[in-house]
């Protein structure tokens, strides 16, 4: 068997495996060395990715990874993402008792995220997504003394292992009605299956994979980990598992047949998704919570691509680019919240503008990005989105969602507002040097992304197509 | 009623019956018992039965962590051996391809075995050693 293919993956649970049991063997204070291996580990792995590039889409390890640009791609971002909550956490964890295993933590709920995205078998879907959220539970309530901590741990469990539990039901049945898991094979026998079963499996797999993507019916977890969950955690968790998971999603509808009139319902739950969390966003008093239901929206968003995928053949570049500005932008959001000790209330933002300029300014840019105002990158995912929703014939939705465009702007906006026109209240305490250097290469990705979104996009146009 | 639909009803009526008979043994058994039963009352009514002896204390007692913990662990290893013997059925197919598997596979167990000794999961008295140094 090829190993090498494997090679990235194979290198991160070496490297979470090393982590767990250096941070057991080692005293307090040297506990945040871990953290330089799990960068190490991060980068080496992402160097193995670039180093073997697939040029034609194969799959390895009997048909049961997929080896083609969608998968490299989302897997470098998950790596790029999990680089910059790992670079934010060290301050943060610092006093905490378990401040090693959490780099462990971290790596083995990306690897559970890479592996979502790179499945080409519905079983290895069910273990990806069960190892990144059974990875996850225990990142949110790390703080184990904090009850909003607790409370968001336990919504996030109770959701994820009902959905989950669904997802597995889903496959199960779908094992069931063409007797193997590999996805060619799937594709191959279900326009013989027995459609209301093949209905009945398509829903729980959606279910399932709505749970990580944040999006509607199971939604409910994402502000509530973004509020109560440790900062850098709620930036790591309000992006990788999408990432994972709107790939995944992408390849399994990609299989059913025409009859399963699957881009009714993605696009259903599309509106749904991007309309609810609009609506609730706009009436928080809570950033972190704001910042939660705004990734509720966002998800709303990508579901459009995956609704006219092979449609247009652009649906998945569109997907990938949005899925890389959303992660850019949310992560230098939540960068700065970390620095800013994971303040939450909105009050608490009064004038920070004047205080802390630069976080400001990072935390304003950021939230534009992610409404999608033109010079930064947020623009370009959300109009190569819309570009591929008009492509493929679902104007309607890409009218819904440029007005709900337009309402985000509302509360992104209020939290600029507030920051810039309110006087500050008392003194800002920020957490040290290490989250400062973070929040600034959050940051800077996100603006070098945006400078060089012209050339990206070429690159990646020729790497997908 | 089409050729198909009255062929399912003749070969299944008795399932549909089995149905019904239960629901309507259960109704009966509820409603006859709730007619016909006689009522009293009194203190000693009101008590759980425990075959004649009081009971004492309270049924919600709390109990260690520890037990909780040991179930965890044992579930895990239990896993471990399940996806053993998987492999073992098929040991002389998969060859040293699979021993390597399968070894990788052990000692990342191993490795949350020592870290679980190391922070003390595995000390059952209620004072051990300090779990960190």
């Amino acid at each position: 068997m090829p190993l090498g293919d494997l090679a990235p993956e194979i290198i991160l649970l070496l490297g979470a495996v090393t982590i767990v049991l250096f941070s057991a063997f080692t005293p307090h204070a040297k506990q945040g060395w871990a953290a330089g291996l799990a960068l190490v580990t991060l980068g080496l792995s992402a160097g193995f990715i670039a180093l073997q590039w697939p040029t034609t889409p194969s799959t390895t390890f009997a048909g049961v990874w997929a080896l083609d640009a969608p998968a490299s791609l989302a897997k470098l971002l998950i790596l790029i993402s999990g680089a910059v909550a790992v670079s934010m956490s060290p301050d943060w964890m610092r006093s905490d008792r378990r401040h090693g295993e959490y780099y462990g933590l971290c790596l083995f709920s990306l690897l559970g995220a890479m592996m979502m995205a790179a499945a080409s078998d519905s079983m290895e879907l069910v273990v990806g997504v069960l190892l990144s959220s059974a990875a996850s539970y225990p990142l949110v309530a790390y703080h184990r003394g904090f009850a909003p901590s607790q409370e968001a741990a336990m919504k996030y469990f109770l959701i994820g292992a009902l959905t989950n539990a669904f997802l597995t039901l889903g496959v199960v049945l779908l094992f069931g009605l063409v007797g193997d898991t590999g996805y060619p094979a799937t594709r191959a026998a279900l326009d013989e299956a027995d459609h209301l079963a093949l209905s009945v499996a398509t829903g729980c797999v959606i279910l399932g994979l709505a749970f990580k993507l944040g999006a509607f019916p199971a939604h409910a977890w994402m502000p509530d980990v973004a509020q109560g969950a440790p900062a850098p955690v709620a930036g790591l968790l309000t992006v990788v598992p999408k990432l994972g998971a709107a790939v995944a999603l992408a390849r399994f509808v990609d299989l059913l047949p025409a009859s399963q009139l699957w881009p009714a319902v993605v696009s259903l739950i599309s509106v749904v998704t991007m309309t609810l969390g609009n609506l609730a966003a706009l009436r928080q008093t809570d950033v972190r919570r704001l910042l939660g239901w705004s990734s509720v929206s966002q998800s709303g968003y990508a579901l459009m691509a995956i609704a006219v995928l092979g449609r247009t053949p652009d649906a998945m570049m569109a997907l990938l680019a949005f899925l890389a500005a959303y992660a850019l932008a949310n992560l230098a959001a939540f960068a700065v919240i970390t620095h800013w000790r994971g303040r939450t209330t909105l009050d608490d933002y009064r004038g920070l503008a004047r205080v802390q300029p630069v976080a400001a300014t990072v935390l304003i840019v950021s939230m534009l990005s992610l409404v999608g105002i033109p010079p930064l990158v947020g623009f370009f995912g959300k109009f190569l989105l819309f570009e591929a929703t008009l492509e493929g014939g679902f104007a309607w939705l890409a009218v819904v969602a440029a007005i709900n465009t337009l309402v985000s702007l509302y509360y992104y906006l209020r939290v600029a507002a507030i920051m810039v026109f309110s006087s500050p209240a008392d003194e800002v305490h920020v957490l040290g040097r290490a989250s400062w250097l973070a929040m600034l290469a959050a940051a800077g990705l996100l603006l070098a992304a945006s400078l060089g979104v012209e050339g990206l996009l070429d690159m990646s146009l020729q790497l997908v197509t | 009623m089409n050729e198909e639909t009255s062929g399912l009803v003749a070969q299944y009526w008795a399932i549909g019956f089995f149905v019904f008979a239960v629901l309507a043994l259960c109704t009966f058994m509820i409603v006859a018992a709730s007619l016909l039963g006689g009522r009293s009352q009194g203190r000693s009514k009101t008590l759980p039965y425990e075959s004649g002896i009081l009971g004492t204390g309270s049924a919600r007692q709390r109990y260690s962590v520890k037990f909780y913990l040991v179930a965890m662990l044992f579930v895990i290893f239990d896993i471990e051996a399940v996806f053993l013997f998987a492999w073992a059925v098929s040991l002389r197919e998969v060859g040293w391809t699979g021993f390597l598997g399968a070894a990788v596979f052990i000692f990342i167990l191993l490795a949350g075995l020592v870290y679980d000794t190391r922070v003390g999961a595995l000390d059952w008295a209620p004072k051990g050693r300090t779990p960190r140094p």
